[in-house]
């Protein structure tokens, strides 16, 4: 199992768009996939899971992946995070 | 008729330990029908209000398709026994009150849409069909509901759906603003009716009239069909002179345009001959979400506009959000006001909130490099506030230079005249823009200080006051003395006797909803303008609404008696 911890980028924070984008993406790989924030720890595969987590701009969140494709799940799904959800720079 | 439920009734029922999986197929069957019923909506979402609409339904299909609900609906009836139903309703509702909870607006679109999914699935798990798999019959349809939703409407309009009614809502809900929009008879209110029907029965929905027919008799079915068939005969008429401009017998040219709110509607546009669009309102963008949307967003609808014009020209209305409109701005400091028509609303917005009003002029800005574009500012009551807003113009023009992006850097820039001030201070205004267009809507209202739906009051509303008949006047001159065009988009522009008004005044063009477009037209071809030139005098002369109706009607008649 490997993690790493990522901020949310967007201004509006981690709404619909970005978290179906997440979903989407976690979808692809499959290790199991969640996503915490403090205490919070939830499915990265569920889109209920990752509104529950009312992540806002600035918030802090881990990633997890573990499977037989978990290095490749993380970075991708890390990289997703840092490009915005390919929303633009302004989002 | 069909009649719709309001809210699904579930009850909890034991189900047998062996009979689970069994249960859970029944789950997975509805989710699929409910799939194929979002995925037949997003394309007619995407269809009529562009590609970033339909994404709108692609969130609820990840909703729909949530690994997680199916594992903990699992979970929770095999440890409990019950049926599939109660358990989803039960798991949904437990994600629902978690999101409830969190004040941030950006995840009030996303409960709205679990919520619809919800709905969605029950009805698919109880019924055992979907809603659309309910409607495949070869009768047209008359479709009877408590409450419908927006995207209700898009979808039902089919082939066989041919008028809603409902019990809740207002006038100007979205609904109701979708139905007239989309051009289907709708009747909203009509307490208690889902009580009083049954599916398969009979019924005449009479929009124009306000009413709804129970089980009619023969005799009444067949007034209905004559009636029917004149219209459509009416229709096909409007069609076949579509090509013609609207002009006078006497050569006077009153430029017919369109008012449109959905990308949709230019195709009725072209349908009946509109020479443009003389008011294009931008607000739905911003309705049909709780969030605002992006510039890309904004920019691909109206490049989509502009493109589908086919080299017409378009006068873009900038934001014109107002009174209940505005809780779909989602943002937390918009408040419910005690009077909204007079308050933070339309230009005072953008010029409050100017990221709002730059993504927009940005993407405005952008499309006009795809056709004959202009803007238009509302609400405008002092200079200031025009300077202000032609400034925030410059400024993003620069930066469009600066970022290479094409545009058209002589976009003409024209505003509303809709309250009293404007008309007052007209000769200031029309020195700084490039066109007038008298909004006669807002200003009777202001003028009159009437609020108009208001039942109690709204016998005062009347564009026919001698107040406003002296202000568009006064607008009028101050346009012809600038040498700029003067145009009229409100409700009044559409009626025969405003018409003989606006051709005495020789305003230059007026937009009207798609649907008057046939009958102006056809009515302008009868009128004789250098005559009608001849009844400004009198006209101004007269003291009271009676007697302007009276004599503008008179001229009417004779006009259609010749």
């Amino acid at each position: 199992m490997i993690s790493k911890e990522v901020t949310i980028l967007n201004k509006q924070g981690l709404h619909a768009r970005p978290a179906t984008a997440l979903v989407n993406t976690a979808s692809t790989f499959k290790s199991d996939i969640f996503i915490s924030r403090d205490e919070k720890k939830v499915n990265g595969k569920s889109i209920l899971g990752l509104l529950v987590l009312a992540a806002e701009h600035g918030a802090r969140l881990t990633i997890e992946a573990d499977g037989p494709d978990e290095e490749d799940a993380v970075a991708a799904l890390a990289a997703l995070v840092t490009d915005h959800f390919g929303m633009g720079k302004h989002s | 008729m069909r009649r719709q439920d309001h809210e699904i009734n579930i009850v909890r029922k034991l189900i047998p330990v062996e009979k689970i999986e069994n249960e859970i197929n029944k789950l997975k069957k509805a989710q699929d029908l409910v799939s194929e019923e979002l995925e037949m909506l997003r394309k007619k979402v995407a269809a009529y209000l562009g590609a970033a609409y339909g994404d709108i339904i692609m969130a609820q299909l990840t909703v729909l398709r949530d690994a997680e609900i199916l594992r903990e609906v699992r979970a929770y009836m095999e440890e409990h026994h019950v049926n599939a139903a109660f358990a989803y309703r039960l798991v949904v509702n437990q994600y629902l009150d978690i999101l409830e909870e969190q004040s941030s607006e950006y995840f009030k679109e996303r409960v709205a849409d679990i919520r619809d999914v919800k709905r969605r699935v029950l009805r698919a798990l109880v019924s055992k069909q979907s809603m659309l798999n309910s409607l495949r019959t070869e009768k047209p349809i008359i479709f009877v509901a408590k409450e419908l939703n927006p995207t209700d409407i898009m979808m039902l309009v089919s082939e066989n759906v041919r008028g809603f009614v409902t019990e809740f809502g207002g006038r100007t809900s979205h609904v109701a603003i979708m139905a007239r929009t989309l051009n289907v008879p709708m009747l909203i209110g009509v307490d208690g009716l889902t009580e009083r029907i049954v599916t398969g029965e009979e019924l005449i929905l009479d929009a124009e009239k306000g009413m709804v027919w129970i089980r009619p008799d023969t005799k009444l079915l067949q007034q209905y069909r004559h009636e029917l068939r004149l219209l459509q005969e009416q229709d096909r008429h409007f069609r076949e002179i579509s090509s013609q401009k609207a002009i006078t017998g006497d050569g006077y040219r009153l430029h017919l345009s369109a008012n449109i709110s959905l990308p949709i509607e230019v195709k009725d546009m072209h349908k009946y001959g509109a020479e443009g669009i003389g008011l294009y309102r931008t607000e739905y963008l911003y309705m049909m979400k709780h969030q605002l949307p992006e510039e890309e967003e904004l920019f691909a609808e109206y490049r989509h506009v502009m493109k589908s014009v086919s080299g017409l020209p378009v006068i873009m209305r900038t934001l014109d959000f107002g009174g209940d409109k505005l809780s779909a701005l989602g943002s937390n400091d918009i408040r419910c006001e005690s009077n909204p028509f007079m308050g933070y609303r339309a230009i005072r917005i953008c010029l409050d909130k100017p990221e709002i009003f730059y993504t927009q002029l940005r993407a405005i800005l952008r499309s006009s490099a795809y056709g004959k574009l202009s803007i238009m500012l509302p609400m405008i009551t002092h200079i200031e506030q025009l300077d202000a807003s032609l400034d925030h113009l410059r400024q993003v023009k620069e930066a469009l230079l600066s970022e290479r992006i094409p545009f058209d850097p002589d976009v003409p820039v024209g505003m509303m005249v809709e309250t009293p001030s404007a008309v007052m201070n007209i000769g200031a205004f029309a020195e700084k823009v490039d066109f007038l267009s008298i909004g006669t809507n807002d200003l009777t209202q202001y003028v009159l200080a009437v609020d108009r739906g208001n039942e109690r009051v709204s016998a005062i509303y009347d564009p026919y006051d001698p107040a406003l008949i002296r202000m568009i006047r006064m607008v009028v001159d101050a346009a012809k003395a600038r040498k700029i065009p003067v145009y009229v988009c409100g409700e009044m522009a559409a009626e025969q006797r405003a018409i003989l008004l606006f051709l005495a005044m020789e305003i230059d063009g007026i937009s009207i909803a798609t649907r008057y477009i046939g009958a102006v037209r056809e009515f302008i071809l009868k009128c004789e303008q250098k005559k009608l030139k001849q009844i400004l005098d009198p006209l101004m002369a007269m003291n009271t609404r009676k007697d302007i109706t009276r004599f503008l009607d008179l001229q009417v008649k004779k006009i259609l008696e010749q």
